[in-house]
């Protein structure tokens, strides 16, 4: 066996070599039987003669021959390849359209598998990722789980040496980064000593940092800027080292800069700037991620794990003393876990999970619906060669060979369609991380055309050529084929020849009613949530402006008398109709807490939680949020003033549902009545539209002790942007060193916190309409077909007085009949398959009737417009020439 | 008269000529013609291909060299493979024709 291989391969390599050795020996054979007969008496050219017809075809020994070397097929590809190119080439538009449809099915699948890839599977650009691994918080139910853990539990698997080699914990901040050239906001990482070692990344310039860094109440604090920050605020200037920036209040010498290609490492936040905690790990809620020794398991790292998440929970025991039943319960009920982090993308995970269980099922699918189409086309070239094939077939030729270079043909197609997929893949792979992820996604999530994208895009060469070719090929090379050779359109009432290619179709029209209805609940999903209102008037000219306070050294009258500045200035610049503050803006997320009224004991379930915010005096005026009781915040709630909250409407209701909620008290767990409700607000939506608004509770921000970083919301006439940038500009010249970010208007806050429907919502409809069309094209081309072979039938009716409306109709309702089996098939189909995104949708069922009937109905219009060129052309038919078409 | 040869026994013939001493292709027709008695007549048009399918089984090897008057021809030669495959089909030649006899006798 090994040997047939080597001498097949060797014979391929020296293939020349090979058949001019064939030539030589056969050449050698005719002469030796010429002379045998020159010797018997015969003249040369007799004797020459005669061999020849002795011997036979030499032509077909030669073929034999080559046949015994093997892997003829390797050398058939080429001919075969030249030969489908010069048949594609006569009908330029078809093969386009085939090409194109083609290369929108394989890249549309190429990019959503490379997006699979990116999220799931591709390594951190760090030393042995496999043995990194994420400590996370997991309920009960395994269902919910979070990676922000306390510094306890970092704190009790750093006393675990057994397992791991290193742990290591960080947290992302905002902060203001202050120098000599401005103000900017910038995105930090605080980490422990050990993290650049513990991940094995080394410095591009500099140092990283080190466990030396790490010390509390140091008076020259480090930091390591990321490559990106480093080329886009410094120019790449290494003159950089050594300098010193202000980081909020503190001074951070800078004393690195970390090589490029770390961005989109586990997550898609990346730091900007990374320091050292320096004593201050309590304060926040952290990652704790972990090395593995080498050699140990994952199983008894768990262990070690859960050693040390119970002695972090006998910690919790006393602080959560306070908490009610429920909450406690969850908070003991949970475990903890360690999780596999050197692969993929942690945050797109969580964000992308459903999504991308959806989109490449669609992407599949438009994939069948083009192949079909395809299928369809070399079933009806099939059938156009029929004769010739036949001629070939009775001529001697194998039938395996033709159906290899029929084969080829849809393998050209595929290939080239592959080719042109690559180039759409990396364009539909950019459009959906930038709908899903926002327009800065990181490096490492781009697209790459590594191996396994190779590979997959080969996969899918294959099984297109496959799918759409091997019917068609098996078709026209069947036995019986000696009909063809007789071949003449069908007489008036047999029934149309290209029964496959119609079931084809049908199957077609099946699979576009799926996506279509996918498409219309998603869409219609999104069309929903942004039918909610968010309780706020005209988002549209609500700014919403960042602002970074947090470095200043005010507090108290002071920061009240800073805040009314700011708001002086912004009020004076034309166009504004209203200005005020608050901590975090609609949509922005909120701080939640639980709720504590006088006297009032939670059921044994119960947890009640509210969400709250600190806002400015005017706050709801300006937002456009209406009072319904009481009063506002003003300039007099400050520091020193009696404590009062505003609730929402919801939070009134809940807890006093026939009184009125003014007067009432309420405060945190140690002092229960410390607040007075001032004034009652409706409801306005602080977190996802998809849920209903919570219980919400509001605080002065002037009445706050230290300063924070704030939200500016000012009312606009007119349009926004041009007073965003005159606000910029005044605040550039009074308060120079408070960075102003984020800024948008409350509309388009909206329509980012969709984007994840919207991206749902726009790349279904991309794939329903594209089924739609390819269904289209398919439907034509069938329809048209059944005309061609009806021809003399439609000729005889036509002259026996049937009016063009009459054969129209008959056309129509041929495509009618095709769309309405499809339908038939479709609508059960798509009933089943919609279940799978009912977690996505907002305000509709998965079965529901409207959208079903919708794509069923476009179906249909899309059919009779497909049949209507073929029908018109059918009627217009002269008999005459309609019989004489035999 | 001469009886036209199946594949299979082709294969058989060749092998068995080969085991005599290398030759070249025409060498061998000429051979099974003679030692048959002009029975059996050589297709030649099939031997080459049953040549170069031997050759690719590992039965034969083949090279080139000189033949008496100096002419470059193609040698064929059989291996230690094909010496055994030589036997085996020798010994189902022999059941195949003394099962057939059997059929024809009871006949």
């Amino acid at each position: 066996m090994w040997e047939r291989l080597c001498s097949a391969f060797r014979s391929l390599l020296g293939r020349h070599a090979s058949e001019l050795e064939l030539d030589e020996e056969l050449r050698d054979h005719l002469e030796r039987q010429a002379e045998l007969y020159v010797a018997r008496g015969l003249s040369p050219e007799q004797a020459r003669r005669q061999a020849r017809l002795d011997f036979g075809s030499v032509e077909s020994t030669r073929e034999e021959c080559r046949e015994a070397w093997g892997f003829t097929f390797l050398r058939t590809i080429p001919q075969d390849l030249r030969y489908a190119a010069r048949v594609f080439a006569k009908t330029p538009v078809l093969s386009a359209v085939a090409v194109i449809s083609l290369a929108l099915g394989i890249g549309a699948n190429t990019a959503l598998f490379s997006l699979l890839d990116a999220t799931y599977r591709r390594s951190l650009p760090v030393r042995e990722p496999e043995q990194l691994v994420l400590a996370v918080n997991v309920s009960a139910d395994g269902r919910g789980w979070y990676s922000n853990v306390g510094d306890v539990l970092y704190e009790e698997l750093s006393r675990s040496p057994v397992s791991f080699s290193e742990v290591f914990a960080f947290t992302p901040e905002d902060a203001t980064l202050r120098d000599a050239g401005g103000a900017e906001r910038v995105e930090t990482r605080l980490v422990t000593g050990n993290y650049y070692s513990a991940l094995g990344v080394q410095a591009l310039l500099g140092r990283t940092l080190g466990p030396h860094d790490d010390v509390p109440g140091t008076v020259s604090q480090a930091c390591v800027l990321s490559y990106a920050f480093w080329a886009r605020r410094f120019g790449r200037d290494p003159s950089v080292l050594g300098k010193v920036v202000y980081l909020g209040r503190t001074p951070v010498t800078v004393v690195g800069v970390t090589p490029p290609g770390l961005e989109g490492m586990g997550f898609v936040r990346q730091p900007d700037v990374t320091t050292t905690f320096n004593g201050t790990l309590g304060k926040y809620a952290v990652q704790v991620w972990a090395r593995l020794r080498p050699g140990a398991t994952l199983r008894q790292a768990q262990l070690e794990m859960d050693a040390a998440f119970g002695r972090y929970l006998e910690q919790l025991r006393t602080r959560a003393a306070s908490w009610p039943e429920a909450d406690r319960q969850r908070a003991f009920s949970r475990r903890g876990e360690l999780r596999p982090a050197g692969r993929g993308n942690l945050e797109l995970q969580a964000g992308l999970a459903e999504p991308l269980k959806v989109l490449p099922l669609l992407a599949a699918v438009v994939l069948l619906v083009a192949c079909v189409n395809i299928a369809n086309l070399l079933l009806a070239r099939g059938n156009a060669r029929a004769s010739e094939i036949a001629l070939r077939l009775a001529l001697g030729a194998e039938r395996r060979r033709l159906i290899r270079q029929l084969l080829t043909e849809s393998l050209l197609l595929s290939a080239v369609g592959a080719l042109l997929g690559i180039l759409c893949a990396i364009w539909i792979h950019r459009a959906v991380l930038t709908l899903l992820v926002g327009e800065h996604a990181p490096e490492g999530l781009r697209f790459r055309l590594d191996l396994h994208v190779l590979a997959f895009t080969a996969t899918a060469v294959g099984f297109t050529t496959f799918a759409s070719g091997l019917v068609p090929a098996l078709r026209a090379t069947r036995r019986g084929v000696s009909r063809a050779l007789k071949t003449e359109p069908s007489r008036a009432g047999a029934a149309p020849r290209n029964a496959l290619a119609r079931w084809l179709v049908v199957v077609q029209v099946a699979a576009a009613v799926v996506l279509l209805t996918g498409a219309g609940l998603l869409t219609r999903t999104l069309i929903n949530l942004r039918a909610v209102g968010a309780g706020f008037k005209e988002p549209g000219s609500l700014l919403l402006m960042r602002m970074g306070l947090g470095h200043r050294y005010v507090d108290g009258a002071a920061l009240v008398a800073l805040y009314e500045s700011i708001l002086g200035r912004v009020r004076s610049v034309p166009g504004v109709a209203g200005a005020t503050l608050a901590e975090n803006d609609a949509l922005g997320g909120s701080y939640w807490k639980t709720v504590y009224l006088p006297g009032y004991e939670p059921g044994p379930r119960e947890s009640p939680q509210c969400a709250f915010n600190y806002i400015g005096p005017g706050f709801f005026a300006t937002a456009g949020v209406p009072l319904l009781a009481g009063r506002e915040f003003s300039t007099r709630d400050t520091v020193g003033a009696p404590e009062g909250v505003v609730v929402n409407e919801r939070f009134a209701r809940k807890y006093w549902p026939r009184e009125n909620a003014l007067g009432k008290r309420t405060g945190p767990a140690q002092d229960r009545s410390r607040w007075e409700i001032v004034g009652v607000v409706a409801d306005a939506q602080v977190g996802s539209l998809r849920a209903s608004v919570p219980p919400m509770m509001y605080h002065a921000l002037y009445q706050q002790e230290k300063p924070r970083t704030v939200t500016l919301h000012v009312r606009a006439i007119g349009d926004p942007l041009p007073i965003a940038a005159r606000i910029r500009q005044e605040m550039g010249v009074a308060e120079k060193d408070v960075p102003i970010y984020d800024v948008s208007t409350l509309d388009s806050r909206l329509e980012r916190s969709v984007g994840r429907e919207r991206t749902l919502a726009i790349l279904s409809s991309f794939f329903g309409l594209l089924a739609l069309g390819l269904t289209a094209v398919g439907l034509y081309g069938v329809v048209a077909y059944s005309v061609t072979r009806r021809t003399s039938e439609i000729g005889v009716r036509i002259a026996v007085g049937a009016g063009q409306a009459a054969v129209v109709w008959m056309v129509l309702r041929d495509t009618l009949a095709l769309v309405g089996l499809g339908a038939a098939f479709g609508i059960p189909a798509a009933l089943a398959v919609t279940r799978l995104v009912r977690g996505l949708l907002f305000g509709l069922t998965a079965t529901d009737p409207l959208t079903l009937a919708g794509a069923a109905l476009l179906l249909a219009l899309v059919g009779i417009a497909a049949g209507y060129l073929p029908a018109r052309r059918a009627a217009a038919l002269s008999p005459t020439t309609a019989l004489r078409y035999e | 008269m001469s009886i036209d040869l199946l594949q299979g026994t082709l294969d058989l013939l060749i092998l068995k000529t080969l085991a005599l001493g290398p030759m070249h292709g025409w060498a061998i027709s000429q051979r099974i013609e003679q030692v048959s008695s002009d029975v059996l007549r050589v297709q030649q048009g099939s031997l080459y291909p049953a040549l170069h399918r031997l050759e690719q089984h590992g039965w034969v090897r083949a090279r080139w060299g000189a033949s008496e008057n100096n002419r470059r021809a193609r040698y064929y030669e059989l291996t230690a493979t094909g010496r055994k495959q030589l036997e085996v089909e020798t010994s189902n030649w022999a059941k195949l024709a003394a099962a057939v006899a059997q059929v024809l006798q009871e006949g």
